[in-house]
């Protein structure tokens, strides 16, 4: 819709802003009322014009008019269109008599409003041929939209829906009429009208929208337009598939991004997940604490780099919507911090308009998932052990002393004793939720008041996580400029179970659990002769132990732009943050790992503070134009500066007396030579940045990018890295040859990119060699120090050269979307700890070396069976995958340290030239040989033998997924809705350590402990039995073999949702705006073709989960 | 205009990016960088100083470069079913048993680290002239590099064979970056005449100044602590007599016995003055404070705050248990110094504990001394004597006559008898031998003779037990895994 004005100083202006259109929206309605009534001008101004001119534009005589009058003019371009030359020749004339002359026969009327001419086609011509429209309007969800208004594009003709929805509106019967349909808070739709007298229009949430720009956190680009491989989920979309964190909901939207499962941490509530997206760029890291993860992606929380864990916290009611980076053309501006992709959140920015408020009120309810566990009962484990020889002794004393203990057992077991200790420090974990949002203001100041809180309960019984949040959010318009400002305060406090699950997994059934007085025992059973220490797990459970942590975060964000000209934004934003997180760790004096030590020296205290100072600025300077309607063009640059400063500082004592004295002042003192410790580091980068992107005719699109990146981290002769990406697309549908045969295509773009984003998730002082002082060896000449840490300064920034090549496409009518991304990248060379000959100095070296390729696949799809909104029925599936493989090169034998490790510890990691990280290694194994109870190998030429060697090792699977993925499905029907996401992962190969540890590799240590049931049922136990497991008499130390690696193949409901939303009339009684509920169900079932243990520290839980969001 | 004030924005941030180098160059403050220490005079004592210390931890001449690893692999003590694991790997020359190549490592890894260390000191000393004075430059640069060849020719003596020759045969790295880097194994021609040979004419150029040579060792007589004096404790540092006695010492070791006589009797000549022969009246009946280690003829020792802790937990046959490291019995009386029982360092180093069940003598040189005055030979551990010199001459000099001259004259001043310089020259290095024992136990030099002299030990050197030892298949240890795996 365009609107022009012609003013005093007779400049063209666009009128494109909201709040412009809506005066225009004012007059135009006014029009509707006044433009069959008699035009009574009224003399506002007798300034008297002189004209002689022939064969003048008209619009030529309005500038004039309105260079020499104090009006201006309001008109449109299909008025003007419509005028033929004048000739004029007039003295002393009003602007009536001007205007009259101008406008006869021309179709046109005027109409003087204040200084405001409008100029409007006149009634006549409207009338000539009309034409009456009806229908309906409504939202995507189906519900009827009031007060939508209606225009007849290029005039300012139009009608508003009625209370429901339906509107109608007489047109001219004329070619080429088009109707604009438009509401706040919704996308305008133009409807073009043909010979239909009913049309039924169903709007788009504007905040769908979103949908179709890509929002990088330094700028914003239309999808259309943009090259680079990027997804956006909105807040809808991140609440369909699950309610409790925005990155387990990210999981089940993106293939591409991964949570990186932990077997041994299950479902801690106060454990921060692995993720990556696409896959490792680094094979191994190195971290001091304060650098994450070297494979985390870079997280932008409203423009400004924030952590795992604030992503992790925030309430997902906040959140706007969060765009995915894949590619090196859409994360280079990003620089060396991108290579792992980039998370860009965005928060709900302040809206306009009378206050209104949305509550969110969230239950969730855990229970512990311990099917994987099949643990021996209490019969089972003493015959276990009888049948292993644990009762009998080699001399005459010790084996009476061993019957002694077997007729204690049997007697506790005859009695009934069977404990199931695996229950005792669950519970079912009741969590709550809650939030309340305030937004409104005026068109130039807004704001958005909000305050959440979150009680996370775990189904540990002492796990705890509480999260309080505060935030103001303020918008303030002058003119051209726009300030905005984000506070947020959070508050995470945090506990810990004091015993962690499997010691309570371990503890045998056939003790109870109290004595006979129902009194706790510190110990289930205390020999020191035959060496059996069996902790009671219950009794260190009881103690006044804490294992707490709490963290402060306050975030303080300003932007300020200005917007000299529309095409020009430029932009200051400026962020601090500031952290704080405390741990705590008290072990009470009774604990029984004290047992053996001093009365005095029992009891361990330690706490640890860390401060992180957080500065950022940015500058940025953003252009767009379209030139010619042809050339569209977007450049950004700026420059941005970074500063980290980290303080940790720590210490901690011993020596508690017993009783409820669990603070520091009580203890002895320190530890025999302990210091409390300090550690101060800081990090700083600075940077510039461009952004180029063009397209011609939205048809074939460029995207240049170039970062210039210095940071302290690395090495002071290599400071400064260049990062830079290149992205090209071709959006085919927008060809005419496409348009010309088919409208099938709503999108079909191929795109393209290459880049090298870099990695500078590392320890901060790398390239310095810092010296300690050594205080035990004093000597006359005083102080002395020597090295501690060498460090290289020639280290390079670790790059990833990232290609991308993809496609999207979006067919019959938006119903059917695919999209797909193969990449390929090359990290050359990486930073690594790598051991070095010790002659030069040291045995490990941080440098850059070998390299590392990952290829991968990814495919999202999504397509509606049915699709009927207006019935409010939708119902459509969806389904992605992923595929990668790995593999890296160039160490040599430089990392054979790491290889002998693995071998020394059980590990079947291993690190040679060619293979793929997650490679398992071991020596084929051909089972257990029925004659003997002994495992038979394979070597590597193929020979059998009994002796396991390591040099016969091989690889025996790979631990990744073949393809990983989703399937999901939503349905709506009214106001009903359903989502279900099945997760599929088929291929993996795992090396089951349950059955190893359990089953298998049972060294006489640990029959103390329970044991899995197929340690009674599996193993070998005389000549001829065909079994899984050696001799179960055989308690020496098993190696890794073969035998163990099982192939995985899992699928798992991952959610279930059922939602409601309550009819408009029903919740307007109420006094509310809308209603919802939600029921979420999370990880009810899961099948795998694997039986092993997860969730080794903290078990999984099933969860239940209520949501009701009300607005008023 | 507009576009203007644009462009200039634009480039703004373009402009501060080259003032950022100084911001993004971040000094630490919860730890010492290599910049920070070497800024200061200070800095740069307590670097040196550093390395010293590091010489004098257990790993290098602490224990095992001294009185533990090299004296039990040559078989200087009884080591019997009592001893621990690691003792009797180490006697029966086990390299590869755990504990043994643990230590063997630890000697590899540490000295190289102090070389390390050392070079980077070098470095910064050359790159900042300005923060110390010229004569502290001379001093500092000297001892490192002196000391650089010093550790590097232990490490050649312990892990190349004594055969020294023209081979092309690799041996060991030379370090001299002050970065970390994979150096090249040299050979043997290379690593010796090169780099050693380098680095103490080098050092030579520098220390000739040193005060060591016009006032002596010039050890004070009290234990206050001057942090910027260089010119006291020459004893303790790596002073210019050091470093020719070093010289001496890789001359013999390489068989070029004319440069070894040379620089041996320039030594004597140069030093006999200020380190005198210890003087007997002082020493012997002395039990208030007998200088055990004949300090007045030390040109180089290490600072051992607890050095009688040494004595207590290894050689204290009431208190080590299963560390003990004590001679066979018999040995040291009736064969190492059969019928010298005036033997000043019988009399002083060697003596029986009160024990009632083991009454053969324990080595007491590192006993603690019983005064309360300051006494600074009581935490010294001595690894260069003058005396060492004589022998250099005795068993080089072609004329036997001489050689027995030179021999005799130590002799002397140990309180024996004169020898028969008529002897063979088999009796001649048989004498030498027993000399270098009786003159070095516990400081880990035997090892070293034995291997120059390609021997078997034969009873009568041989303080375990009385087999014959093929000592010489075993004297060349094995280069650590640490080194092996990733070259």
């Amino acid at each position: 819709m365009e609107k022009k004005w012609i003013k005093k100083n007779a400049s063209l202006n666009f009128v494109n802003d909201v709040g412009e259109f809506i005066k225009i929206m004012k007059i135009s309605t006014l029009l509707m009322f006044l433009c069959f009534t008699t035009v009574t001008a009224k003399t506002y101004s007798q300034q008297k014009l002189s004209m002689n001119y022939k064969n003048i534009q008209v619009i030529k005589v309005l500038h004039k008019i309105s260079q020499k009058t104090d009006f201006e003019f309001l008109y449109n371009d299909e008025v003007l269109n419509n005028l033929k030359p004048v000739s004029l020749n007039l003295k002393d004339a009003t602007v009536y008599e001007v205007l009259d002359l101008c406008l006869k026969d021309q179709g046109i009327t005027y109409k003087i409003d204040n200084k405001v001419i409008l100029l409007t086609l006149s009634s006549e011509k409207l009338q000539q041929e009309k034409l009456i429209i009806t229908g309906k309007v409504v939202g995507e969800d189906g519900e009827s939209l009031p007060g939508v208004t209606v225009l007849i594009r290029g005039t300012n003709i139009g009608v508003a829906t009625n209370s429901d929805g339906n509107y109608k509106i007489s047109i001219p019967r004329e070619k080429d009429i088009v109707l604009v349909f438009s509401f706040i808070g919704m996308k305008s739709e133009e409807i073009k009208i043909g010979e239909n007298k009913i049309v039924n229009v169903i709007l788009k949430e504007s905040i769908e929208s979103i949908k179709e720009v890509v929002i990088t956190g330094i700028y914003t680009r239309k999808k259309e337009s943009f090259t680079g491989s990027a997804s956006t989920f909105t807040a809808k979309e991140l609440k369909s598939v699950g309610g409790t964190n925005i990155l387990q909901s990210l999981r089940s939207l993106d293939p591409a991004f991964s949570i990186i499962e932990s077997n041994e941490f299950g479902s801690d509530p106060n454990r921060l997940p692995d993720i990556e997206i696409r896959g490792k760029s680094s094979l191994l890291g190195v971290r001091d604490n304060i650098a994450s993860d070297p494979n985390q992606p870079l997280f932008i929380l409203d423009g400004f780099e924030t952590t795992l864990e604030a992503i992790f916290n925030i309430d997902m009611n906040r959140v706007s919507s969060i765009t995915i980076l894949k590619d090196a053309a859409s994360t280079a501006i990003y620089g060396s911090k991108a290579a792992n992709g980039v998370v860009v959140v965005e928060t709900i920015k302040p809206q306009d308009g009378e206050l209104r408020v949305s509550y969110n009120g969230n239950l969730n309810i855990s229970m512990p998932d311990l099917s994987s566990y099949n643990m021996m009962n209490a019969k089972e484990k003493l015959k276990f052990e009888e049948l292993a020889g644990r009762f009998k002794g080699t001399y005459v004393e010790k084996d009476i002393q061993l019957k002694k203990r077997y007729n204690q057992l049997k007697q506790n077991v005859d009695r009934g004793v069977n404990t199931y200790w695996l229950a005792e420090p669950l519970r079912i974990g009741i969590n709550h939720r809650h939030s309340i949002y305030l937004t409104g203001g005026s068109k130039n100041f807004m704001f958005n008041i909000g305050g959440s809180y979150n009680g996370i309960a775990g189904i540990m019984k002492q796990s705890k996580r509480e999260i309080l949040a505060g935030n103001i959010d303020i918008i303030y318009r002058v003119k051209k400029f726009q300030f905005s400002n984000k506070f947020e305060v959070d508050n995470t406090t945090s506990s810990n179970p004091k015993v962690q699950f499997n010691e309570f997994v371990r503890a045998n059934p056939f003790y109870a659990k109290t004595d006979e007085d129902g009194i706790v025992n510190k110990w289930l059973d205390y020999d020191k002769e035959l060496s059996i220490f069996s902790p009671n797990p219950l009794y260190n459970n009881n103690l006044n132990s804490y294992n707490d942590n709490n963290s402060t975060n306050y975030s303080e964000k300003f932007v300020a732009e200005y917007m000299p000209i529309p095409e020009l934004k430029i932009r200051t934003r400026l962020g601090l943050s500031r952290n704080i997180k405390k741990v705590v760790r008290f072990i009470s004096p009774n604990h029984t790992m004290f047992q053996e030590q001093e009365l005095l020296e029992r009891g361990t205290y330690s706490s640890n503070v860390y401060d992180k100072n957080k500065y950022e600025g940015e500058f940025t300077v953003t252009y767009g134009k379209n030139i010619a309607e042809k050339h569209q063009l977007n450049f950004v640059c700026g420059g941005n500066i970074y500063s980290l400063k980290t303080i940790d500082e720590g210490y901690s004592v011993k020596g508690f007396p017993t009783g409820n004295f669990k603070f520091p002042s009580f203890s002895k003192g320190y530890p025999e030579g302990g210091v409390p410790t300090y550690n101060d580091s800081k990090m700083r980068s600075v940077s510039s940045f461009a952004n180029l992107g063009y397209s011609y005719k939205y048809k074939y699109l460029l995207d240049l990018s170039y970062r210039i990146n210095g940071s302290s981290v690395f090495g002071s002769s290599r400071r400064y890295a260049k990062t830079w990406s290149i992205g090209v697309a071709w959006n085919i549908n927008n060809e005419n040859f496409i348009k010309n045969n088919t409208n099938i295509f709503d999108m079909l773009k191929i795109r393209a990119s290459i880049g090298n984003p870099g990695n500078q998730n590392f320890e901060s002082y790398m390239s310095n060699s810092t010296y300690k002082y050594s205080f035990n060896n004093f000597n006359y000449f005083g102080m002395s120090t020597v090295l501690d840490k060498i460090g290289n300064p020639n280290l390079k920034w670790q790059t990833t050269k990232d290609i991308n090549v993809g496609f999207d496409i979006t067919i019959l009518d938006n119903r059917f979307t695919i999209n797909l991304d193969c990449f390929y990248k090359y990290t050359d060379p990486l930073l690594i700890s790598i051991n070095i000959p010790s002659s030069s100095g040291t045995k490990l070296e941080n440098t850059n070396m070998g390299n590392q390729v990952t290829k991968g696949i990814n495919i999202s799809t999504l397509y509606y069976i049915i699709y009927k909104p207006l019935n409010r029925t939708t119902w459509n599936i969806r389904a992605n995958l992923r595929h990668y493989t790995s593999k890296y090169d160039g160490f040599g034998n430089k990392l054979n340290a790491l290889n002998k490790y693995g071998e020394q510890n059980n590990s079947l990691s291993r690190y040679y030239d060619g293979a793929d990280p997650d490679d398992l290694w071991a020596v084929r194994s051909l089972g257990i040989d029925p004659a003997s109870g002994r495992e038979l190998l394979l070597k590597k030429d193929n020979t059998k033998t009994y002796d396991y060697l390591f040099k016969d090792e091989v690889i025996v699977g790979n631990t990744r997924p073949k393809v990983e993925g989703i399937i999901g499905s939503g349905f709506k029907f009214k106001g009903l809705s359903v989502d279900v996401t099945l997760r599929y992962k088929l291929g993996a190969d795992i090396f089951n350590y349950s059955v190893f540890n359990k089953v298998e590799n049972i060294t006489a240590s640990s029959y103390n402990y329970n044991l899995d049931r197929r340690a009674f049922s599996d193993r070998w136990k005389e000549v001829g039995d065909f079994a899984k497991y050696k001799d179960i008499k055989n308690a020496t130390n098993s190696k890794v073999s073969s035998r163990f690696v099982e192939r995985e193949n899992i699928l798992s409901i991952e959610s279930i949702r059922l939602g409601y939303e309550f009819s408009n009339k029903l919740v307007s009684n109420l006094g509310l705006s809308s209603v919802k509920i939600n029921a979420y169900i999370g990880e009810i079932a899961r099948f795998s073709s694997v039986k092993t243990e997860r969730g080794t520290l903290y078990p999984f839980s099933r969860s239940i989960q209520f949501d009701l969001s009300l607005n008023f | 205009m507009k576009t203007n004030k644009i462009l200039i924005m634009c480039f703004i941030p373009f402009l501060l990016l080259s003032a950022c180098n100084s911001w993004l160059d971040i000094k630490p403050t919860d730890r010492q960088t290599e910049s920070m220490l070497f800024s200061t005079n200070e800095g740069f004592y307590s670097a040196v100083n550093g390395v010293y210390n590091k010489l004098g931890s257990n790993s290098l001449y602490g224990e095992n470069l001294s009185y533990g690893f090299l004296e039990i692999a040559a078989q200087r003590y009884n080591i019997s079913e009592t001893s621990n694991t690691y003792y009797k790997n180490l006697a029966e020359f086990a390299y590869s048993e755990e504990s043994v190549s643990e230590k063997i490592s630890n000697i590899w890894e540490t000295a190289y680290s102090t070389i390390l260390n050392i070079n980077k000191i070098i470095y910064n000393i050359d790159k900042q002239k300005s923060i110390l004075s010229e004569k502290e430059v001379e001093i500092l640069k000297g001892e490192m590099l002196g000391l650089r060849a010093f550790i590097h020719f232990d490490l050649y003596r312990l892990f190349v064979d004594e055969d020294y020759n023209d081979s092309e045969d690799l041996t060991l790295p030379y370090n001299t970056d002050y970065l970390i880097k994979v150096n090249d194994k040299l050979s043997k021609k290379d690593f010796v005449e090169n780099h050693i040979l380098k680095d103490i004419i080098y050092a030579e150029e520098l220390l000739k100044n040193d005060i060591v040579k016009s006032v002596g060792g010039n050890l004070q007589e009290d234990d206050e602590i001057d942090v910027v004096n260089i010119e006291n404790f020459r004893q303790i540092r790596f002073n210019y007599f050091a470093l020719e006695a070093l010289k001496a010492r890789v001359y013999s070791w390489i068989g070029d016995k004319e440069n070894a006589i040379k620089t041996a009797k320039y030594l004597i000549e140069e030093a006999s003055e200020l380190f005198p022969f210890v003087d007997p009246s002082k020493l012997l009946g002395n039990s208030i404070d007998p200088d055990r280690i004949f300090s007045s003829e030390l040109l180089f020792g290490l600072f051992s705050k607890n050095r009688s802790n040494i004595y207590e937990y290894t050689f204290n046959n009431e208190k080590a248990g299963n560390y003990l490291l004590q001679p066979r019995k018999n040995y040291i009386e009736n064969i190492l110094f059969n019928n010298l029982t005036g033997d000043y360092r019988l009399q002083t180093q060697w003596a029986k504990t009160s024990s009632s069940t083991n009454q053969d003598p324990v080595l007491i040189k590192y006993k603690k001394i019983s005064t309360e005055n300051f006494c600074f030979y009581s935490t010294i551990l001595p690894l260069v004597h003058l005396s060492e010199m004589y022998l250099i001459v005795a068993e080089s000099e072609p004329d036997l006559q001489n050689a027995y001259n030179y021999l005799n004259k130590l002799r002397k001043n140990r309180g024996i008898i004169d020898l028969d310089n008529s002897g063979s020259y088999d009796k001649l290095k048989e004498e030498i031998i027993n000399e270098y024992i009786r003159e070095y136990y516990g400081e880990g030099q035997i090892f070293y003779i034995f291997k120059k002299y390609k021997i078997r030990i034969k009873e009568n050197f041989n303080g375990n037990g009385t087999n014959v030892v093929n000592f010489y298949a075993n004297s060349t240890l094995p280069i650590p895994e640490s080194e092996l795996q990733s070259r």
